[in-house]
């Protein structure tokens, strides 16, 4: 167990009061009789694994933001019609992708929005209608465009779906069992990686009036190695996957088309105006920092003598958080083995054209395969952690499947491990 | 408008934000249900309300969104959801209205949305259908500023009310407002729009519950950046009335927050009406003066924001002005006007 770091320079903060953040607290839960009885909360992504990272460089990368400042909307004469979205933080993202060669950018137009949750329904509205408005023929326009994507899919997608009850599109479930009457309009949503197998992805449905929307969140060096500059016309990422800030908020889209740019831009104006811009700022300097890691780093080599700031002595987010990765998944991996009631998938090693090396995929979630419905219960109930179904991924997914979040903090995962562990020694039915 | 108040006070009410911080989406173990949303900022919302007394927020939910509008249509669903059970058997859509003039997003944005769930029906006043409906009730109202409450006189609606401008530099605080669905908006209570901090207060249990679950589901909860932001913007202004700073001979006689965006619009509207009188092609809506018990004196009501008179369900002979802009395009804006008389 590390001891809480203490940080050179601690600054008193005068002006903020934080609550006791129970995810950058390593000294919670040291007591093992505390330990013992702890529901360990694996079921959603929140990627506490990489506060620890983050602490090395608060004051480094900290933002201070003034009574006056940000206070009123954007004036972007490049993007007038879009004024809740700070150039700043389209300039970032735009590096970002071009740093780490995941998507391209150039010619595109870069909508963010509150988490790539939202945006994942702005761009579905916006895709239904433009669809809807080329089709012709005996398809009547009042009919609702099928969205559709291959089981196990994420499962907020339908549950978002289902909840908005849109009026242009309609939840169709499985792309792998759709078949598309003629040229009828249809979107497949294609999630690479996939939440929550892991597994890089293309679209499976065949037909040729569709469009499809890809969910980018996990492509990045640290999840899977980057083959090629992702390039689609509608793309999605978050900044809660990519650098591990989740509670800000941020995603973005990377939009190819101008008419469905300028639909997105416009539902964003009337659902939210824009979003938060503490949240871009913030998200605008956390963007450039991780840049400004990769792409100066040789700037800091030997022989240069010079003072090395803090963000160039250590290694930059995404190898951190593929090391983490890859020991946890190296660790989990041994002790399924050992123990020999479930499997996990597999992954064969890709070059990755960032690391410049061959490296393995390890991706945020393990799809953990139990043997039978009733071993998934059990496991879950001795092991005493809260972990999402399979069936939640899909109707035809079997709850023999458990979704794992490979992405917590330390203390709770080792603990997982623990208990995993223990595992052979317990009776299962 | 506010930003020179602001200005002043850039050093007293900054945040600084450390790279680890806020990282997580859980910023709340204790408040059941509403894990993206941390207690400093429903504790703020509900220390300013107290200090100025417009809104009861006793008992009562407070639930953070992306600016009123994501609220907006947030409550509308759940609202719209309570009604499901009566609703399915005819499949109808349910009635959303609003007494004209209104403002003119609430349509643009249900037009835009096309929801199987709901639909704009205009105005309130002509509401003449059966069965359950919505009806939107903005008060101080936008454009026209006027004070209002429900008109739909019927059995089977719900209302939201949105009290963006229910603060005393625009109209008088005569009571703490208590409706069922509450809105208010951080860019109208201290000029901080580019944060996104809008809140609903609401009653019910049920529909809390509901209108959480949503924004858990569609954006897992607002920016933690904004709340946190407002949450320090919102304890500043209350803290600036609770202490008596005459008798503090460490701070300056400063004029609080309300005082200062009271007596600025006051001065717009006087130099407007003025313009207006003399140019004689327009004409501006009276207001009475009521007593203020926030200011504890009579204050006249004030007025806000320019967009054309059919877009809020009015005549095109009407336009909206915003008077909530800088001093030099407000300056620019009278200079320009009362070149018409001429």
């Amino acid at each position: 167990m590390e001891a809480k770091e203490l940080l050179l320079h601690e600054v008193k903060q005068n002006d903020v009061t934080i609550i006791n953040d129970k995810n950058n607290d390593t000294t919670n839960d040291l007591n093992s009789a505390n330990d013992d009885n702890h529901l360990i909360n694996l079921e959603k992504g929140d990627p506490t694994m990489f506060c620890s990272y983050w602490k090395k460089l608060d004051n480094e990368c900290s933002v201070t933001i003034k009574a006056s400042e940000l206070i009123s909307y954007t004036i972007n004469h490049k993007e007038a019609d879009f004024f809740g979205q700070m150039p700043e933080f389209v300039e970032a993202v735009k590096r970002v992708h071009r740093v780490v060669g995941n998507a391209v950018t150039e010619g595109r137009y870069v909508i963010g929005g509150t988490g790539s949750s939202q945006l994942f329904l702005v761009a579905l509205r916006a895709l239904a209608s433009s669809v809807r408005k080329t089709t012709n023929g005996s398809n009547s326009s009042n009919k609702r465009i099928p969205v559709v994507c291959a089981e196990p899919y994420y499962s907020f997608y339908k549950e978002a779906m289902e909840q908005e009850k849109s009026e242009l599109y309609e939840w169709q479930g499985d792309a792998n069992t759709f078949k598309p009457e003629s040229n009828n309009p249809y979107i497949e949503v294609v999630t690479s990686p996939n939440n929550p197998d892991g597994r890089s992805r293309k679209p499976v449905v065949k037909g040729e009036g569709g469009v499809v929307m890809y969910d980018l969140a996990y492509y990045w060096p640290q999840y899977t190695p980057i083959t090629s500059p992702a390039d689609y016309d509608v793309m999605l990422f978050t900044l809660s996957k990519t650098t591990g800030h989740a509670g800000s908020r941020m995603g973005w889209a990377i939009v190819k088309d101008q008419e469905i740019a300028k639909k997105m831009k416009k539902q964003i104006w009337l659902t939210i105006i824009g979003s938060c811009q503490e949240g871009q700022f913030r998200a605008t300097k956390i963007l450039q920092f991780v840049a400004d890691r990769y792409e100066h780093a040789s700037y800091y080599k030997p022989p240069n003598n010079m003072y090395v700031p803090k963000l160039f002595q250590i290694e930059g987010v995404f190898d951190y958080g593929h090391r983490i990765l890859a020991q946890r998944w190296e660790k989990l991996r041994a002790i399924v083995q050992r123990i020999g009631v479930l499997s996990l998938p597999d992954f064969s090693p890709g070059f990755c054209n960032f690391f410049q090396k061959p490296t393995s995929s390890v991706p945020a979630f393990a799809w953990v395969e139990c043997k039978t419905v009733e071993d998934a219960e059990q496991i879950t109930k001795k092991l005493k952690i809260k972990t999402r179904i399979g069936s939640r991924f899909g109707s035809s997914v079997s709850e023999r499947f458990i979704r794992v979040s490979m992405m917590g903090d330390d203390h709770d995962f080792n603990l997982f491990l623990e208990r995993l562990s223990s595992l052979a020694t317990m009776e299962l039915s | 408008m506010y930003y020179p108040f602001w200005k002043k006070m850039d050093d007293k009410c900054k945040v600084t934000i450390k790279a680890s911080e806020l990282m997580s989406y859980f910023a709340d173990d204790f408040e059941d249900d509403v894990f993206y949303q941390l207690p400093e900022f429903s504790n703020a919302v509900r220390q300013i309300h107290q200090t100025v007394g417009n809104a009861v927020t006793e008992g009562r939910y407070i639930i953070g969104g992306t600016g009123s509008s994501q609220l907006f249509n947030v409550a509308l669903r759940a609202l719209a959801s309570t009604f499901d059970a009566s609703n399915n058997l005819k499949k109808k859509r349910l009635p959303v209205v609003c007494a004209e003039p209104y403002y003119s997003c609430y349509q643009e944005a249900l037009e835009e949305e096309q929801s199987s769930v709901y639909q704009w029906k205009g105005d309130a006043n002509n509401f003449d259908e059966e069965g359950p409906y919505i009806e939107v009730v903005t008060t101080p109202n936008n454009p026209d500023g006027s004070l209002r409450g429900p008109v739909v006189k019927k059995v089977g609606g719900l209302v939201i009310c949105d009290l963006a401008y229910y603060w005393p530099q625009y109209t008088p605080i005569t009571a703490p407002a208590d409706y069922d669905v509450m809105l208010f908006t951080l860019s109208k209570a201290t000029g901080h729009a580019g944060s996104r901090v809008g809140w609903a207060i609401v009653k019910d249990k049920e529909i809390a519950i509901r209108m959480i679950k949503l924004m858990a589901l569609i954006t897992i909860g607002t920016c933690h950046e904004g709340q946190l932001r407002a949450a320090k913007i919102l304890e500043f202004v209350a803290d600036s009335y609770k202490n008596d700073n005459l008798e503090d001979d460490n701070k300056s006689l400063e004029e609080g927050l309300f005082e200062f965006s009271h007596s600025l619009l006051a001065d717009r509207w006087m130099k407007l009406r003025a313009v207006v009188k003399r140019c004689g092609v327009f004409k501006l809506p009276e207001y009475c003066p009521d007593h203020c018990k926030f200011m504890n004196k009579i204050v006249p009501p004030i007025q806000i924001q320019t967009r054309a008179g059919p877009k809020f369900g009015a005549a095109s002979k009407f336009t909206r002005v915003s008077m909530l802009e800088s001093d030099d395009v407000f300056n620019q804006f009278l200079e320009r006007l009362s070149t018409l008389g001429e």
